[in-house]
């Protein structure tokens, strides 16, 4: 059997704690990881971590070398990182956001197809269980048409980012590129394309913002969004349909609540029951070493997020300030 | 006219971070740099265009990287009782070194202890056995011995640092209030001392250049002198909830005494095993249930220290800040009402 020698590109805080040990349960099919990062320091620790491999500050001095590179690095350099490992004619698996702007998310699903690699990103929640649920029971007419859509999302930034990069970027951007990246993405997808703004609103001084509303419509559907960096919110999502409603804990990925009218309400499961999140890790990175072995097909495609892309740029664009009375007083 | 240099510590906790957000609004004359230990404390000021410094106060080789070019330290970090004194410590001795003009340290009421009637400054201070004050008291020992050796240091004693963003006195507060299982207390006619968060930064950036405040002690604490019972009455009202029914002593100290046992089991498997808790939190739908319903009875049910707390009577003198600044302290009715309009934009009512 083939065995593929996978770069891991930036090494902080999502590398050590998501991509390392999920590739550690592949070993069997990787001959080398080769960890790079501009801080040595830091591609030395991912390198003990995970037990053997190579260190480089330099993707270009290994990227002749790769079959496949996983890009953890920033936001703002996913787009060039991984457009190198393209061209290059490297699989790529990247966090998201695959990029900030949906031009270049387009180009770089171009590129490769037209170098035949794979190209996919971590949208975590389109492999959660309930979501899957969600969007079957959606595409089935379980509730019927769906007339509203709403996801309030909030809780303390906490994540031990060792670049700082939301906060020190050129053009900031916060929880609506952080969150909203997930949320508007599963979104997109459940109703089945973008959703046309109706108003975006965030609390950026000039800063990344740290609450954003986004109303919307799509077709006959009106919904709404809160997501939030500072406080906790109801952390639900509601779906409600001409026939019923489907709700659920964000997190609680294994079950979603379906509510048709005038009956009691039932839980629906996904296939999978799933413990932990990191289990999403190895999920995601065994279903890339597969595709990559030809053994399976990816789950998420990087033109599968394209759209949510192009909306999160509408909503930095259209976004208007808060009233925020309390630093008048 | 060349602006001085604030570093701000603790600039991610929550009057840190109102020294940013008014440095960046609102003084002109200073250039405010937000002293944080990791970014994860950085969502709040980092909305804003903010100079941030890492700095750990533990770590006197990122304290002096951090004071080049300061030519003021405002000093909001705190931590257990080693981390608030010997981080003390080495920012003095960093400031000293870098010839600091003025070094103004964020201290507590807490240090007064559990002494009641009108306390000012001027009181010799006794531990009380409370960590926290302690503390602060140990702290204000080491400036003091900076001050001796000629450092131009201010200590600044706040009381109850409410308004948008404070998580102990505000939000706790209005979601007590909004569960319908709070209400006056028999044992909440001590007076509750108030600083609505502007006035404290108000005062204590006015003191900034002025060499008067060098080598002294302010307290800063609104003029209203109201019971607790009062600011859970004047914060329901502005919440527009059900009036507030009275709970008696019997009842209140009853709970409080049944509740101090899982308190504690709670805190200690907390600390000693995270893991295992976030494992059953996230494993068993029964033991997420259990901790929930756990943690929302915990939050509802005032410990005895708040019982001790909200029946004291000491009222904190205000007159020497108000001496050396013109600072106009906010009413409790504005500052509430401007407080749940926060609240409401948030959605924590």
């Amino acid at each position: 059997m083939k065995k593929i020698n996978v770069g891991i590109i930036g090494c902080g805080a999502i590398a050590e704690s998501y991509y390392i040990p999920a590739l550690s349960n592949h070993k069997d099919k990787i001959d080398r990881v080769y960890f790079v990062d501009r801080d040595l320091s830091l591609a030395n620790n991912a390198k003990r971590n995970f037990g053997s491999g190579e260190v480089s500050d330099d993707l270009d001095k290994i990227i002749d070398k790769l079959d496949a590179g996983v890009v953890c690095l920033p936001n703002t350099l996913h787009y060039s990182f991984s457009k190198k490992l393209l061209e290059a004619g490297c699989h790529v698996m990247g966090e998201k956001p695959l990029t900030l702007k949906p031009e270049n998310g387009r180009e770089l699903v171009e590129i490769a197809e037209k170098k035949k690699v794979l190209l996919s990103v971590n949208n975590t929640r389109r492999l959660f269980p309930s979501y899957q649920v969600v969007k079957e029971l959606i595409d089935d007419g379980s509730i019927g048409e769906i007339k509203e859509v709403y996801y309030y999302e909030g809780g303390e930034f906490s994540w031990p980012t060792k670049s700082g990069f939301y906060f020190t970027a050129a053009d900031p951007k916060g929880v609506l590129l952080d969150r909203g990246a997930h949320v508007l993405d599963s979104i997109c997808h459940w109703v089945g394309g973008k959703p046309e703004l109706i108003k975006s609103q965030n609390d950026s001084f000039g800063g990344p913002e740290a609450v954003a509303d986004v109303t919307f419509k799509f077709k006959d559907l009106v919904g709404e969004v809160r997501l939030s960096w500072l406080y906790k919110q109801e952390n639900v999502y509601r779906i409600i349909g001409t026939k019923g409603e489907i709700t659920g804990e964000i997190y609680d990925w294994n079950k979603t609540e379906l509510k048709l009218n005038n009956k009691s309400s039932e839980i629906r499961r996904g296939k999978q029951k799933v413990d932990s999140f990191s289990e999403f890790g190895n999920i995601l990175v065994t279903n890339f070493i597969e595709s990559i072995l030809g053994n399976e097909e990816l789950i998420i495609k990087g033109k599968d997020v394209i759209d949510s892309i192009e909306w999160l740029e509408e909503c930095y664009n259209e976004a208007k300030p808060f009233e925020t009375s309390w630093y008048s007083i | 006219m060349k602006k001085s240099n604030i570093l701000v510590t603790g600039a991610g906790g929550f009057i840190g971070g109102a020294f940013i957000e008014k440095l960046i609004q609102s003084w002109d004359e200073f250039e405010g740099y937000a002293g944080i230990r990791r970014w994860a404390s950085a969502a709040r000021i980092g909305r804003f265009k903010t100079n941030f410094v890492l700095c750990d106060i533990m770590d006197t080789d990122s304290i002096e990287k951090a004071l080049d070019d300061m030519s003021v330290i405002i000093h909001c970090a705190v931590g257990p009782p080693d981390v608030t004194v010997e981080g003390t410590r080495n920012l003095l001795e960093a400031a000293k070194k870098k010839n600091i003009d003025h070094f103004i340290y964020i201290s507590s009421v807490d240090v007064y202890g559990e002494n009641e009637g009108e306390l000012s400054e001027e009181l010799k201070l006794t531990k009380s056995g409370n960590a926290y004050g302690d503390s602060k008291i140990d702290a204000e020992a080491v400036c003091n011995s900076y001050i001796e050796q000629g450092l131009a240091v201010t200590i600044v004693r706040p009381a109850i640092v409410y308004g948008p963003f404070s998580k102990l006195w505000t939000v706790r507060f209005a979601e007590r209030l909004q569960s319908g299982a709070w209400g006056f207390f028999d044992q909440a006619d001590g007076y509750c001392n108030l600083t609505y968060i502007d006035d404290l930064v108000e005062s204590v950036l006015s003191l900034v250049n002025k060499k008067e405040a060098f080598g002294n002690a302010y307290n800063i604490i609104s003029d209203d002198s109201i019971t607790w019972n009062q600011y859970f009455d004047e914060l329901n009202n502005a919440l527009d909830l059900p009036k507030l029914q009275k709970i008696n002593s019997v009842k209140s100290n009853f709970k409080t005494k049944l509740f101090q046992p899982v308190r504690s089991v709670a805190k200690f498997a907390l600390n000693k095993f995270p893991d295992l808790v976030q494992t059953f939190y996230t494993k068993y739908e029964w033991s997420k249930k259990i901790m929930q319903k756990t943690k929302t009875d915990l939050n509802l049910v005032p410990t005895s220290n708040e019982l001790k707390l909200y029946n004291r009577k000491a009222i904190y003198k205000n007159e020497n800040i108000k001496k050396v600044t013109s600072i106009n302290f906010t009413s409790m009715k504005e500052g509430v009402e401007t407080s749940v309009k926060w609240l409401k934009h948030h959605r924590i009512v």
